[in-house]
């Protein structure tokens, strides 16, 4: 009775890993080799990757990178460039305390 | 409601957990059960107990009506009916008709033969409830640490309730349920959409398969969960959701009595930093 009440996949079949459909003319082609991930495959899919950037997807990188850049780099400001204080603080704002 | 043509094969004998065939038939699409007639018992108890308690109360406003606990002198003793012991015995009949509730799923799951995945969520809502209702007041020692029946009511408790605490957004069980909350509507949200464009391209295109669905994710962010392992992660999310808002709030009161922002002095006062 219990045999089929699992939570987790407890036999994983491994087939050839899938580069994904097929892409139109033009586009860029997909970044990394898929390969398997075991533990992923208890809870899901086990293959990682690949990934498909294309000139948006480094441009929202960019961005991205820049955005947490320029906040991260006001919050360090904010604790007067203290990297133990950042930490401590998460940082709150300079008011507390 | 029509009964599906294919259904007539799983409606079996069997798979009761109490009253053998005594209940086991259907009225409709209904099946019944020994739990479906606590289940219609309870219910119809404890809504005439609320129809009686707002009988007696000053207003038929649906918006105002209120059922309210005992006073907390009262402590854990039963009260009298119109001073908070109409509550006590709608919160016995409510429990009573979520907890028959969860069982007749559980005689539906067996005679189906499938697991007991959409009980044991279920499960969760009612522990959910119970803690509100009966765990945290018997830690806190009174009935009226429980919350108002009523509309507008509750709503006042919970924002009075909140309060007490200073900032309540500071409990961090309530950050992880919010945060479980919200993970659980942007995952159906995801997966909803997903299901929905492979199977309504558009024009002339043919219906696409889960080799589409994979790719999309695979292509957006690396990684595609699957078709079983997103309901997999849907129903943890949820049930995440319920427990973390069990605990955010058994933990206010029985365990902290002070304001949420002052818990987090342990981190500010860490040994490694003073």
């Amino acid at each position: 009775m219990a045999e089929y009440q699992n939570l987790f996949t407890q036999l994983q079949v491994v087939g050839p890993l899938h580069d994904g459909v097929a892409l139109p003319p033009g586009n860029s082609p997909r970044t990394g080799p898929p390969f398997l991930v075991h533990l992923l495959g208890r809870f899901g899919n086990a293959q990682l990757g690949p990934i498909y950037l294309g000139g948006l997807g480094v441009a929202s990188l960019i961005f991205g990178l820049l955005a947490f850049w320029i906040i991260g780099f006001n919050m360090l400001a904010s604790v007067n460039w203290n990297p133990v204080e950042f930490v401590r603080l998460r940082p709150e704002p300079a008011t507390s305390e | 409601m029509a009964v599906l043509s294919f259904e007539k094969k799983y409606r079996v004998r069997g798979g009761t957990l109490i009253g053998g065939d005594l209940f086991d038939f259907w009225v409709g699409p209904f099946y019944v059960g020994f739990f479906g007639v606590t289940t219609m018992f309870f219910t119809i108890l404890g809504t005439v107990l609320i129809l009686w308690g707002a009988a007696m109360g000053p207003t038929w406003n649906v918006w105002q009506i209120n059922i309210a606990p005992p006073d907390i002198s009262y402590g854990l003793r039963m009260a009298p009916l119109l001073e908070g012991g109409l509550w006590q015995l709608i919160t016995v009949c409510a429990i009573g008709a979520f907890v028959s509730w969860a069982l007749r799923e559980v005689e539906i799951c067996r005679k189906l033969g499938i697991g007991y995945h959409v009980p044991a969520a279920f499960g969760m809502a009612i522990f959910a409830y119970i803690t509100l209702v009966v765990i945290r007041p018997v830690l806190m020692g009174a009935w009226g640490h429980g919350f108002p029946y009523g509309i507008l009511s509750h709503l006042d408790w919970v924002s009075n309730t909140g309060y007490q605490y200073l900032h309540f957004h500071y409990n961090p069980a309530h950050m992880l349920a919010v945060s479980f909350f919200f993970a659980t509507t942007f995952a159906l949200s995801l997966h909803g959409a997903l299901v929905l464009s492979a199977t309504n391209p558009g024009g002339d295109e043919r219906v696409k398969t889960a080799e589409h669905e994979d790719t999309f994710f695979r292509d957006a962010i690396g990684y595609s969960i699957g078709t079983l392992g997103i309901h997999r992660l849907g129903l943890f999310l949820a049930l995440s959701a319920g427990f973390w808002s069990a605990v955010c709030i058994v933990i206010s009161g029985p365990f902290w009595t002070r304001g949420w922002p002052e818990w987090w002095g342990w981190w500010l006062n860490l040994p490694i930093w003073r």
